[in-house]
C-alpha cells in the first residue's frame, strides 16, 4: 500500500524536502539571534 | 504494485480540463501575504533572491504530489488518516498550530485585500475586509461545489496580472536572468530570514491539507471514483494526472512569484525603497516608479488572490479540525449536511475580520504566522513521510 502512495525518488525527495524546511527553522533561529550578536 | 492490468494512461491529451487541485493550491500559494513576501523579498534583496524559486520547485512539487497521492489513495485527508494512524494528541498538536497561522493568515489576507481596495477607489479599509470575508464564506457554503471549483480556476488568471506589470516596467534582463541562474548566499540576518519566509511562504502546511482534502473531495461527488486503495486499475492514470497537475500548479505560483520579484528588484530596489512590508505597500510604492497602470495591476492581483487565497486557508482548517474530529466534511456537501465544518470555515475567517478590528498589526502578526507556519511544517512533512509508509 505504501508502494502505491509513493516511490523511489519521490519519497527521497519528499524527505530533501522535510529537512529543507528544518534547516529553515535552523535558519530562522539564527537570522533572530545575529542582530544581537553582531 | 500490480500494474499488469492496469488501464493506459491517457497523456496526450485532455491534460488541462484535468487540471484541478494541484492548479488551485498552486495558484493560493500567492495570496496576499506571499506576494507581500515576494515584493518584500525582491525590494529588500534584489534580483540575487530569484534563485530560491527554482530552488524551492522541487521541494513543493515533491511534497504537494505526496499529499495528492494520500489523499487520492485512501479517500480521506492528511488529517484524516494521521488521526487513523497516529495517538491523538499527534493530529491535535499539529491541527491546534495550523489553525492559529491559518487564521492569522486570513486576517493578513483581508487586510492587504482591503488596503489594496482602497488603495484602488478609496473607502474605509474596514468596510472592505468585512465584505471580502463575507464573499469568501458565503461563495464556499452556497454555490455549489462543481461550479465553486470551476471559478477558483478561473480565479487563478487573475495572477497573469504580475505578468502584466512585469512587462510595464523596465528590466535589465541579464542581471534578472542572473540572480535566477546562479545562486548567490548572503550571511547576514536580513537574507536568512527573507529565505526563510520564502520557504516557509511556498511550502506551507495549508497547502498540504487543502490538496489531499481535494483529492478526497473529488472522489465524493463523481461516483466513478473511489480511492485507489480499491481500485488499482485506474491509479496508473490518476497518479499521473496529480503529478501533472502538481507540476504544472507549482510552475505556475513559482512563475508568478519571479515575476514579483523581478517587478519589484527592477522598480523598488533599483530607487533605493528596500523597506517594503506587505503587497498593498509594494502597490503603493510602485506607483511613482513605474507608473498607475503598474499600481493598479498590482493592487487588483491582491484582490483576486486574496479571493482565492482566503477560502483556501480557511478550508484546510476547516478540513484538518473535521476529518481530525471524523465530521461529515466537504464543501461538496450542503450545509445542513456538514454543520460543524461550515461552522468552523465560518468562524476561521470570523476570527480573521475580527484580528483586523483589534490594535494586533496584521503585519506583525503575518511574521508570526510565517513563524508559526515555519516551525509547523517541517513535523507536519515529516509525519507526511511517515505516514505513506503505514498508510493501510
Amino acid at each position: 500500500m505504501g508502494e502505491l502512495v509513493i516511490d523511489g525518488w519521490l519519497y527521497w525527495l519528499g524527505w530533501a524536502s522535510t529537512a529543507a524546511m528544518a534547516l529553515c527553522i535552523v535558519g530562522m533561529a539564527v537570522s533572530m539571534l545575529m542582530p544581537a550578536s553582531s | 504494485m500490480a500494474r499488469a492490468d492496469a488501464e493506459k494512461p491517457d497523456r496526450s491529451t485532455g491534460v488541462l480540463k484535468r487540471l484541478g487541485p494541484g492548479l488551485i493550491t498552486g495558484a493560493s500559494d500567492d495570496d496576499p501575504s506571499g506576494i507581500g513576501t515576494y515584493s518584500q523579498a525582491g525590494a529588500q534583496l534584489g534580483f540575487g533572491i530569484g534563485w530560491t524559486m527554482l530552488l524551492s520547485y522541487p521541494l513543493m512539487v515533491a511534497i504537494q504530489e505526496i499529499s495528492g497521492r494520500i489523499g487520492r489513495v485512501t479517500g480521506h485527508g492528511i488529517a484524516g488518516n494521521v488521526c487513523r494512524n497516529y495517538p491523538g494528541w499527534v493530529i491535535w498538536s499539529l491541527v491546534s498550530l495550523l489553525s492559529v497561522a491559518n487564521t492569522i493568515n486570513v486576517a493578513a489576507d483581508l487586510g492587504a485585500m482591503a488596503d489594496a481596495a482602497k488603495l484602488v477607489i478609496g473607502g474605509s479599509a474596514i468596510v472592505y475586509v468585512v465584505a471580502f470575508a463575507a464573499i469568501s464564506v458565503l461563495a464556499q457554503i452556497f454555490i455549489a461545489y462543481k461550479r465553486y471549483g470551476a471559478i477558483l480556476k478561473w480565479l487563478t488568471l487573475v495572477l497573469f496580472a504580475y505578468v502584466i506589470a512585469l512587462t510595464v516596467v523596465k528590466v535589465p534582463w541579464a542581471d534578472a536572468l542572473k540572480g535566477l541562474f546562479i545562486p548567490k548566499i548572503e550571511w547576514s540576518g536580513a537574507f536568512l530570514t527573507t529565505l526563510v519566509a520564502i520557504l516557509g511562504t511556498t511550502i506551507s502546511p495549508y497547502l498540504f491539507i487543502w490538496q489531499s482534502s481535494q483529492e478526497a473531495e473529488e472522489q465524493r461527488i463523481n461516483p466513478n471514483k473511489k480511492p485507489l486503495k480499491e481500485d488499482v486499475r485506474s491509479q496508473e492514470r490518476e497518479l499521473w494526472r496529480i503529478r501533472i497537475d502538481t507540476m504544472i500548479g507549482m510552475a505556475f505560483s513559482n512563475i508568478i512569484a519571479i515575476a514579483i520579484i523581478i517587478t519589484t528588484a527592477a522598480t523598488l530596489h533599483q530607487q533605493g525603497v528596500t523597506d517594503v512590508q506587505s503587497s498593498a505597500q509594494a502597490a503603493a510604492a510602485l506607483k511613482p516608479i513605474a507608473g498607475p497602470l503598474a499600481e493598479l495591476v498590482f493592487a487588483l492581483g491582491i484582490i483576486g488572490t486574496g479571493l482565492l487565497g482566503v477560502p483556501v486557508l480557511a478550508g484546510s482548517t476547516a478540513y484538518a479540525i473535521g476529518e481530525g474530529r471524523k465530521w461529515p466534511v466537504g464543501l461538496a456537501r450542503k450545509p445542513k449536511q456538514a454543520v460543524a465544518f461550515y461552522s468552523v470555515l465560518t468562524l476561521s475567517v470570523g476570527l480573521g475580520v475580527a484580528l483586523n478590528f483589534t490594535p494586533i498589526d496584521p503585519i506583525k502578526a503575518l511574521y508570526w504566522s510565517a513563524v508559526i507556519n515555519g516551525v509547523l511544517a517541517a513535523p507536519v512533512m515529516a509525519v507526511l513521510m511517515l505516514l505513506v509508509r503505514r498508510v493501510r
